[in-house]
């Protein structure tokens, strides 16, 4: 009965509740963009082990994103947080050019699971600040997402430890997810 | 379960007091319970709130005291009714849903928002299917894991709880469980003190050796942290890691250390736990620990505990003087303390080490203190009114009345009353324990009160109560009656086949131990076969039949119990009968007919070996009865018998030797094989020789197979007498001719003797060779040119020459000679006899000093006796009285009458044999119970092989006390001559 008022009050007041995954490989800055987010500063992160998940609050909007790790033997684990899944965050690191065909891969398999079907995805081209960055167009055409049908996307240039687009692409989601419902 | 049944509460409380946050009714019972911990105000609340809706009938709500005296009311009888609750049966809230509704449900777990509340509830029904043993199959366990792990979103600390304990329980693969890791490294640093316990405790399941490396600071930190279930939880967690990580956990010691001085009790019993796996494997480390603590006052009754036990182990180890006394004033300290659990572990303590400190003065001291005290404690604690200690003190004190009859029967007294104790194990320990310590007089009472509880107790016990009776048939022989009567009862129950063995165990030892309970219990044991389910038991009784019937007073009436299984039986006992048959026949001429015509009966058997068996056996015993020729009798007789009269590993090497030598046209002797003991015993002599290559406690690789160390061993053999003959023609030159005998090696010292001697005597021709065997048992001191001093040879022997031990180190053994000669002798067939003193003298050095000096060491006298000229030679049973003719016919006699200076039978028995060092045979090493007159008939081999027979009469004569006639026969009459005279 209570849960059934304060479910009324959040839709009244505005307020939802979305669940995010927020993946891809290994360094290309998961855990900093969760904490930049969840705290407003940079942390000194290690090799995510595992995930970490936190509840970050913008525009009464509660994201509770899950960072799952990005090491080899992790992945093949993250299926088993797809479920219910709203929003994908596919981080990737655009100053290594040399593995962006792996995340390309990565992205196409996970997007192919039944269970992501419904799932919008917002990609951050991370690490803008290096002098060797890929621009975001250029990571739009190394991941294959203009190809991409009966699939809502973007993308968004963002630099974790300055916060430099991570609240853009977040208004995307939650404009995208609002006019879902 | 009382947990989790306690979160369901808790859960229900804070979901229906938020509900209810306005009532009025809820504060005035939380006024009402004020003084009730927190904890019990929730687990009340829910029920109190029962009676509240009717409290606002309009008569109270008219008058504020009367509202409030009614709701007074309501709490009480809603209290009552709670109370009856208990009552009430009891009602498994978790019980009814199944394992593929609960997975259906598991989808809650990935819902956003969380809805703590109903998790809480899925996870306490995932623990209890989990507990309740339902298997899961991978693919489940999988999916809940990682649906479990879904809930680190949530941070209600309750839900987190759980979590923890279900991710425990699931125990998920290595290749799944580093999910959690992060979470859990998180968690472990949070501020929530309950997180931080329980992630610790579930990282010590989780952790692998690189990941512990890396989070090592952090349960460093843990271990000295405030909260004592923080610094518990770092704790086990080591415990846990220092089986695979051990490296890592040593880097703790200091913090440890500090643990172990905690304040809080379960913190300190678990430094300890851990201190004491950090330091097992360094002895003295280990003793260093302990003992300090000893000194000090553990706060912890339950450390206190753990120390007694390790302290124990401690002492068990090894024998250290230097610890024994700290040591044991701790233990003996413990036995006053305040807490009965610590006065238990130490008075077990005190028992356990009863039994290893075997000497114990009379058996009233423990390593030098009175155990009177503890076992006081363990008689207060027989009348306790808590089961458990009844049982711990009954269960102590049966295992210290198997070493210490004695000290545990002081408790009988208190013993008697639990054996009605309405706890059947703790009846049967009581039992048993009083068995072991009772006396003659109440045995039969004893039993009687055993077969009352026999059918209601499980079959562990039962084999317990069957070893018990056998160890009293044993002491008490006289009371075999009422036994075998409890034991042929309850082979006529029904039982595991285990029991059955141990019962037909217990009648067959009790049938050869104690002569005046043979014919019963044969008969006992033929009703068993004629309903026996367990044909390998069947057998085992036939054989032993086939063996003793045929020397009971009348033989006949045992065969229709063997032929009836002859008859009826599978073909593996129809066998077994068919030999026992036979036996019976060859050793008793009368029924030899008889059983020829049973045996016919069976000629037609349908199974081959029953059939073979027959009809060797019926063309056997057809020619004993045609021919009257005893020679043939006897090579039958040597078909019945499994035993042969001579060691097979002697057969082997004296054909060897027989081939080799000159003589081998000539026929073998058979006479002069030694006996398997008498081999066995030689080579251990000469074995014992062998220069010691390895250290004692350097066992042989595991790889090592049977065949290998199998040749070690023979080469040891040859290497050893190959020693003695090189060390020998060192000293004597060639003169000693072959080594004639090996006796068994003798000590002259006491075990634990600094330093230890054994003596082997060689006999050889005209000489004797005594090697002493010394071994240095003093750390950090060498001894070096070990010489054998003998004193007093007198006429009989003079020196002719001896060896010495160079060096002798710590740990080490090694042999000195002495070659003497013998004078005279010639007319005493080789016998020389003699009594002289012997010392070591030795050059006594300690670790690093270069000098040292010179030492005598004296130990006991060196006898010769006619004994050590004989070997034992056992004869196979019934041979004996044939034998004995033979050598009538080719040998000679002599007679000797004597007094003897003893009290009963037994103990003139055992002298003679003993002193004569020859081997009983046909069973008359054992004297009936009650008789007056007793015939000992023994066997050996005199020195070069020579057959000698002693048939010795021993009675009581009320008069002149134990005198005895010993008749000897050998071929020379020297020796007869000799051996007779032995005993004067």
């Amino acid at each position: 009965m209570g849960l059934a008022f304060s479910k009324l009050f959040a839709k009244l007041l505005g307020k939802m509740e979305m669940r995010i995954l927020m993946v891809g490989l290994d360094a290309a800055g998961k855990t900093t963009i969760l904490y930049k987010l969840k705290l407003g500063e940079v942390v000194t992160t290690i090799p995510t082990i595992g995930f970490n998940v936190e509840t970050v609050e913008y525009k009464n909007i509660s994201f509770t994103v899950w960072d799952v790790g990005g090491q080899d033997k992790i992945r093949p684990l993250w299926r088993h947080y797809y479920q219910g899944t709203q929003g994908l965050i596919f981080v990737v690191d655009s100053n290594d050019r040399d593995r962006v065909e792996d995340a390309r891969e990565e992205l196409n398999k996970m997007l192919n699971e039944d269970e992501m079907r419904e799932a919008i995805l917002l990609v951050f081209a991370n690490k803008q600040d290096l002098p060797n960055a890929m621009p975001a167009a250029e990571v739009t055409e190394k991941l294959g997402l203009q190809n991409m049908r009966n699939r809502q996307w973007f993308i968004q240039s963002a630099c974790a430890t300055t916060g430099d687009g991570l609240y853009e692409g977040l208004d995307w989601l939650s404009r995208t997810l609002s006019s879902k419902k | 379960m009382v947990v989790l049944l306690f979160c369901k509460k808790t859960t229900i409380t804070t979901a229906t007091t938020n509900k209810n946050n306005h009532n009025h009714n809820h504060n005035n019972i939380n006024n009402n319970n004020n003084n009730s911990k927190d904890d019990d105000n929730q687990l009340f609340n829910p029920l109190l709130e029962l009676p509240a809706p009717r409290s606002r009938s309009p008569a109270s709500i008219m008058a504020g005291t009367s509202l409030k005296d009614a709701i007074k009311e309501k709490i009480t009888a809603a209290l009552k009714e709670n109370l009856k609750m208990e009552e009430r049966e009891f009602e498994n809230p978790w019980s009814k849903k199944d394992k593929a509704a609960v997975m259906q449900e598991t989808r809650c777990f990935s819902e956003t928002p969380l809805d703590s509340a109903k998790c809480l509830e899925l996870l306490t029904r995932v623990l209890y299917l989990l507990q309740q043993g339902e298997k899961f199959t991978p693919t489940e366990l999988t999916k809940l894991f990682f649906d479990v792990t879904k809930l680190f979103q949530g941070q209600s600390s309750r839900l987190r709880r759980m979590v923890y304990l279900v991710i425990k329980e699931l125990e998920p693969s290595e290749t799944e469980v580093f999910i959690c890791m992060s979470c859990l490294i998180k968690d472990m640093n949070s501020k929530n003190d309950c997180f931080r316990a329980n992630s610790i405790r579930v990282l010590a399941g989780v952790l692998d050796p690189a990941m512990a490396a890396q989070i090592d600071r952090y349960l460093k930190t843990a271990i000295v942290d405030n909260n004592p279930f923080v610094a518990s939880s770092a704790l086990v967690c080591g415990v846990v890691l220092h089986r695979n990580v051990p490296d890592v956990v040593k880097r703790w010691v200091n913090e440890i250390q500090e643990a172990v001085n905690s304040k809080h009790a379960m913190v300190q019993l678990h430094a300890l736990t851990l201190l004491y796996e950090l330091k097992k494997t360094d002895r003295l480390a280990l003793h260093k620990v302990v003992t300090t603590l000893a000194r000090s006052q553990l706060k912890s009754p339950m450390a206190e505990c753990k120390l007694i036990s390790y302290a124990t182990q401690t002492l068990m180890a090894e024998r250290d003087p230097s610890v024994e006394k700290t040591l044991m004033s701790y233990l003996d300290s413990c036995l006053r303390h305040k807490s009965e659990m610590v006065t238990y572990e130490a008075a077990r303590a005190f028992c356990q080490l009863a039994a290893f400190d075997t000497e114990g003065s009379g058996g009233h001291t423990v390593l030098g203190f009175d155990m009177t005290h503890a076992t006081t404690i363990l008689q207060i604690f027989l009348t306790s009114p808590k089961p458990v200690i009844r049982f711990g003190a009954i269960r102590t004190l049966n295992m210290l009345a198997q070493t210490r009859p004695q000290t545990a029967a002081r408790c009988n007294c208190d013993m008697e009353p639990l054996l009605s104790d309405s706890n059947r194990n703790i009846a049967t320990l009581a039992l048993t324990t009083m068995l072991k310590t009772g006396h003659e007089s109440n045995v039969e009472r004893l039993v009687k009160q055993i077969t009352s509880f026999m059918s209601d107790i499980s079959d562990g016990f039962k084999m317990e109560v069957v070893r018990a009776v056998k160890g009293l048939a044993l002491l008490y022989p006289g009371k075999y009656k009422t036994l075998m009567a409890f034991l042929s009862s309850n082979l006529r129950e029904d039982g595991t086949a285990d029991f059955k063995r141990d019962l037909v165990d217990a009648l067959i030892m009790i049938i050869e131990n104690i002569p005046a309970a043979r014919e019963a219990g044969l008969l006992h044991l033929c009703e068993f076969i004629e309903d026996c389910e367990y044909p390998n038991l069947c057998t085992r009784i036939l054989g032993f039949l086939g063996e003793e019937v045929a020397s009971t007073s009348l033989p006949s009436k045992y065969i229709r119990f063997i032929y009836n299984r002859m008859i009826l039986e599978n073909a593996l006992v129809r066998a077994a009968a068919v030999d026992a048959l036979a036996k019976i026949a060859m050793k008793y001429p009368k029924l030899r007919q008889d059983v020829l015509l049973l045996l016919q009966f069976g000629a037609n058997d349908n199974d081959d070996e029953v059939r073979d068996r027959i009809s060797l056996y019926t063309s056997v015993l057809q020619q004993c009865l045609q021919e009257s020729n005893e020679q043939a009798k006897i090579g039958y007789q040597a078909l019945m018998s499994s035993e042969l009269g001579f060691s097979l590993d002697a057969l082997y090497d004296n054909l060897v030797g027989h081939m080799a030598s000159d003589a081998k046209d000539a026929a073998f002797d058979f006479n002069c094989l030694p006996s398997d003991e008498a081999y066995a015993a030689t080579a251990k002599a000469q074995a014992a020789l062998a220069p010691e290559k390895k250290r004692p406690g350097l066992a042989p690789g595991p790889k090592a197979s049977v065949a290998e160390t199998q040749q070690k061993e023979a080469e040891q053999k040859t290497t050893a007498s190959a020693e003695l003959a090189r060390v020998l023609s060192e000293i004597a030159g060639d003169e000693l001719g072959p080594l004639q005998h090996s006796c068994k090696p003798k000590p002259l010292t006491e075990s634990e003797a600094e330093y230890t001697v054994q003596m082997i005597k060689h006999q050889f021709k005209n000489h004797l060779v005594l090697e002493m065997y010394v071994g240095n048992t003093v750390q950090g001191m060498i001894l070096e040119n070990i010489q054998v001093r003998l004193t007093g040879l007198g006429q009989s022997w003079s020196e002719v020459g001896a060896s010495a031990i160079s060096k002798l180190e710590f740990g080490q053994a090694s042999s000195a000679h002495v070659v003497l000669r013998k004078n005279g002798g010639d007319e005493t067939a080789g016998v020389v006899t003699g009594r002289f003193g012997a010392a070591l003298r030795f050059l006594v050095k300690e670790d690093g000093d270069d000098l040292g000096y010179e030492d005598d060491y004296p130990v006991e006298h060196v006898t010769i006796t006619t004994g050590d000229f004989i070997a034992p030679k056992p004869i196979q049973a019934g041979q004996f009285k044939s034998v004995w003719e033979q050598l009538t016919a080719q040998g000679v006699e002599a007679t000797q009458k004597l007094a003897l200076n003893f009290k009963t039978l037994e103990a003139a028995v055992e002298y003679i044999t003993t002193t004569l060092n020859m081997a009983a045979c046909d069973n008359t090493g054992k004297v009936e119970m009650g008789v007056r007159g007793h015939t000992l008939l023994l066997s050996g081999n005199f020195l070069a092989g020579q057959m000698c027979l002693v048939k010795a009469l021993v009675g009581m004569d009320p008069e002149r006390g134990c005198v005895a006639k010993i008749s000897v026969r050998a071929k020379n009459e020297a020796v007869c001559q000799v051996v007779s005279s032995a005993l004067m």
